[in-house]
């Protein structure tokens, strides 16, 4: 029965299609939001370090500011950035504007604009005031 | 015989009626993450190369720390949410589905109880720290 099973032919997946612009996003948009929820431990971790005292959150500012810990920020800052103007689109595609294709082939490109922009921006804005 | 009528006999027989109510609430959470998300940019940047007098200070700001345990509760509760639904799309076998469930509400419960500990704990802290 189970030999039976795994001969049956399958319909074609999301593989074998060459997916839009927008599509790649939207599965973009989910990865970036399951990795900006595992990132809230990191987040926990600052608020526990700088709780428990000097030792703890100069280790954790050290750990943050090394070559490792800036190229995750800046994974998460992209990430986060990624999840905000994507998510911005979806709450006015909710509003049912928007939604044909040429908009979302327009809006696509707004939406990694805005990403990189906004990315560009937290840096720059983290390096003047640091 | 049966005398209920129609509707009655389909009541209760559909959804789990918890859709809409989720839908609602990842949506509300999303609107008040816009501003928060741009404040909470804006204060990490601040906050970057701060020493643990600084960043003490900075929470001892009443606004701060309500803006931070604001963005830190609504961020956890979208995340909750969120994850949520790739738990449900994902995991066809129902005991692994229940588990993963079971373990993300824990986690994220854990987190929000922790993480606004610490909030308190550095906003109330006094002397050095």
């Amino acid at each position: 029965m189970a030999e039976q099973a795994r001969e049956r032919p399958l319909s074609p997946h999301l593989q074998v299609y060459n997916l839009p612009l927008t599509a790649r996003i939207s599965i973009l948009h989910r990865i970036m939001g399951v990795a900006l929820s595992g990132g809230l431990f990191l987040l926990v971790y600052w608020l526990w370090a700088l709780a428990m005292g000097q030792p703890s959150y100069q280790q954790a500012q050290a750990i943050f500011g090394s070559w490792l810990g800036l190229s995750v920020l800046l994974g998460f800052s992209f990430a986060l950035f990624l999840h905000l103007s994507h998510g911005i689109r979806h709450l006015i595609w909710d509003a049912g504007v928007g939604l044909n294709k040429v908009q979302t082939q327009a809006s696509d490109v707004w939406v990694l604009l805005a990403t990189g922009m906004l990315t560009a921006l937290a840096w720059m804005l983290g390096w003047l005031l640091a | 015989m049966d005398y209920r009528t129609p509707l009655s006999r389909a009541r209760g027989l559909g959804s789990a009626h918890e859709g809409t109510g989720h839908f609602v609430s990842q949506r509300l959470s999303s609107w008040a993450l816009i501003p928060l998300t741009f404040w909470f940019v804006v204060a990490l940047a601040y906050l970057a190369g701060s020493d643990s007098t600084q960043a003490t200070d900075w929470f001892h700001q009443p606004l701060n720390a309500l803006l931070f345990i604001s963005f830190l509760l609504v961020t956890l509760w979208h995340a909750n949410l969120g994850v949520q639904v790739v738990i449900e799309d994902y995991l066809y076998c129902d005991v692994l589905k229940i588990i993963s469930l079971m373990l993300l509400k824990g986690t994220m419960a854990l987190l929000t109880i922790a993480g606004l500990y610490f909030i308190v704990h550095i906003s109330f802290a006094t002397g050095a720290a």
